[in-house]
């Protein structure tokens, strides 16, 4: 039987709120981080903006553009993170904020992708028509070599938005690992 | 009528929306004393204010003395003390000239009165800002107006951090007479300027002047950290360029610059000012279809 992921939500704001600035960027980061440290297991992380009326592309970036940085970097863990409740000025700003640092991350709501995501929608469409797959099986589906496949995992494991475990046999040699949506 | 002697620093503020017109003449800057004449002032927007009280604060501290002169307009005079500008004045300040009555209602949906604006202050001023902005230009515009005007609160308390803070104030506009529906907003701070804050990055010490400093702080991803970012200022004018005509304009040492942003349309002007300000002030406005 398959074991239920645990789901952290994080709220990033009451309802109503308006939010500006690096310093309260770098706060609601620390607070988003401490609560992901103390969480066990890795959970799957929604960030949940529901309530935030707008906020500044420098509250974005120094909130969200260097949280994905501390995940792509291992320094905190998440089996997947999503990001929900965002209205059309709000998913704006976030949409600018990957971009400009070409990074990406997952809409919940409709599983796309918001950001950089340029060449990575069609990979993570994909993936998630494929539900559980090795690289190889993306790379056929995809019509592209393993290499540039497992780049693209790569990437999509960093942003939160497909788990990576070992597969339970390698077919050929060597480790090879098996792709989850989370 | 009040006697000042020549030679005492002279700032008239007369007509309409006089630091808007960019005349800013501080006369004899040399003497320990400011005077501001406000008598003959008809009309005031933020940045009027604004400045005034980042000014008076900047002069107070060297050990100015501090006059201000009210405007013999009585309803003028209303205005700058339901805007809480003669409260945020230094505290031995001589205000000369007659104070009405004052009858305080409330008006947050429509202005953001003169506000100390400190790191520690921020959440409230956010929220009485976005509610002014959403309040009168409605959800859609007032969420993209504050994604633009809350990075020039940002630069002020990330940048233009100094003892004596920044000033804040926002007065919103019907529209009934210009046919827009208009968010002025002005935050004036006293800080070390955008010269001096370029220059602490190494990639910008080359920076030779104010107005210099301005059209390299105007431009996407230059910052005074060391840090890849610096799109502050582009975003003040680009968050509701596709909806609202936004006009900002920027001093700060001896420099300014007028820019005004409409979807593909760009105007920039930068000049060169007879007087410094200390630290920088900022005004902007978006204006939207009534």
């Amino acid at each position: 039987m398959k074991a239920k992921k645990y789901v952290l939500t994080f709220p990033v704001s009451e309802p109503g709120t308006f939010l500006s600035t690096r310093g309260t960027g770098a706060h609601k980061r620390s607070e988003l981080e401490a609560v992901l440290r103390s969480a066990s297991p890795a959970p799957v992380l929604e960030i949940d903006f529901t309530g935030t009326e707008a906020m500044t592309h420098s509250f974005v970036d120094e909130f969200l553009g260097k949280f994905y940085v501390s995940l792509a970097a291992g320094d905190v863990q998440a089996v997947g993170v999503r990001l929900v409740g965002l209205n059309e000025e709000t998913r704006e700003s976030v949409a600018v904020c990957l971009e400009r640092r070409k990074q990406f991350a997952v809409q919940g709501e409709d599983h796309t992708l918001l950001g950089d995501t340029n060449v990575m929608a069609d990979t993570y469409a994909q993936a998630r028509k494929l539900g559980a797959f090795r690289a190889q099986e993306l790379a056929d589906a995809l019509g592209i070599s393993v290499t540039n496949a497992n780049n693209r995992l790569k990437r999509l494991v960093q942003a939160g938005a497909l788990s990576r475990d070992r597969a339970p046999g390698p077919e050929r040699g060597g480790k090879e690992f098996m792709y989850t949506l989370p | 009528m009040p006697a000042w002697h020549a030679g005492v620093v002279l700032l008239e503020l007369a007509g309409r929306h006089p630091l808007l017109r960019g005349n800013l003449r501080l006369q004899d800057r040399s003497r320990p004393e400011l005077m501001i004449d406000a008598r003959h002032l008809e009309f005031a927007s933020p940045l009027d204010l604004a400045a005034v009280a980042a000014l008076t604060h900047t002069h107070a501290v060297s050990g100015a003395e501090v006059t201000l002169l009210l405007p013999e307009s009585r309803s003028v005079t209303s205005y700058l003390q339901r805007m809480d500008l003669l409260k945020h004045l230094p505290e031995e300040a001589r205000v000369v000239g007659t104070l009405p009555h004052e009858v305080r209602n409330d008006h947050s949906a429509n202005l953001l009165e003169v506000t100390r604006l400190k790191e520690s202050a921020v959440g409230e001023v956010n929220q009485r800002i976005g509610f002014v902005a959403t309040t009168h230009l409605g959800k859609r515009f007032g969420r993209q107006a504050f994604t633009g005007l809350g990075e020039l609160i940002d630069n002020a308390v990330s940048h233009g951090a100094s003892s004596l803070g920044a000033f804040i104030t926002a007065q919103a506009y019907s529209g009934k007479t210009t046919g827009r529906r208009r968010l002025e907003v002005s935050v004036c701070d006293t800080g070390m300027g955008v010269l001096d804050h370029l220059r602490r990055n190494p990639q910008h010490s080359d920076v030779a002047d104010s107005v210099q400093a301005l059209e390299r702080a105007l431009s996407p991803r230059v910052s005074g950290t060391g840090e890849d970012r610096g799109n502050g200022l582009p975003d003040v004018l680009s968050g509701a360029k596709e909806t609202a005509i936004t006009s900002l304009i920027l001093r700060s040492g001896n420099g300014a610059v007028t820019a005004s942003h409409y979807r593909e349309h760009i105007f920039t002007a930068y000049q060169h000012t007879t007087d410094r300000v200390t630290g920088t002030w900022a005004w902007l406005r978006v204006s939207f279809p009534a």
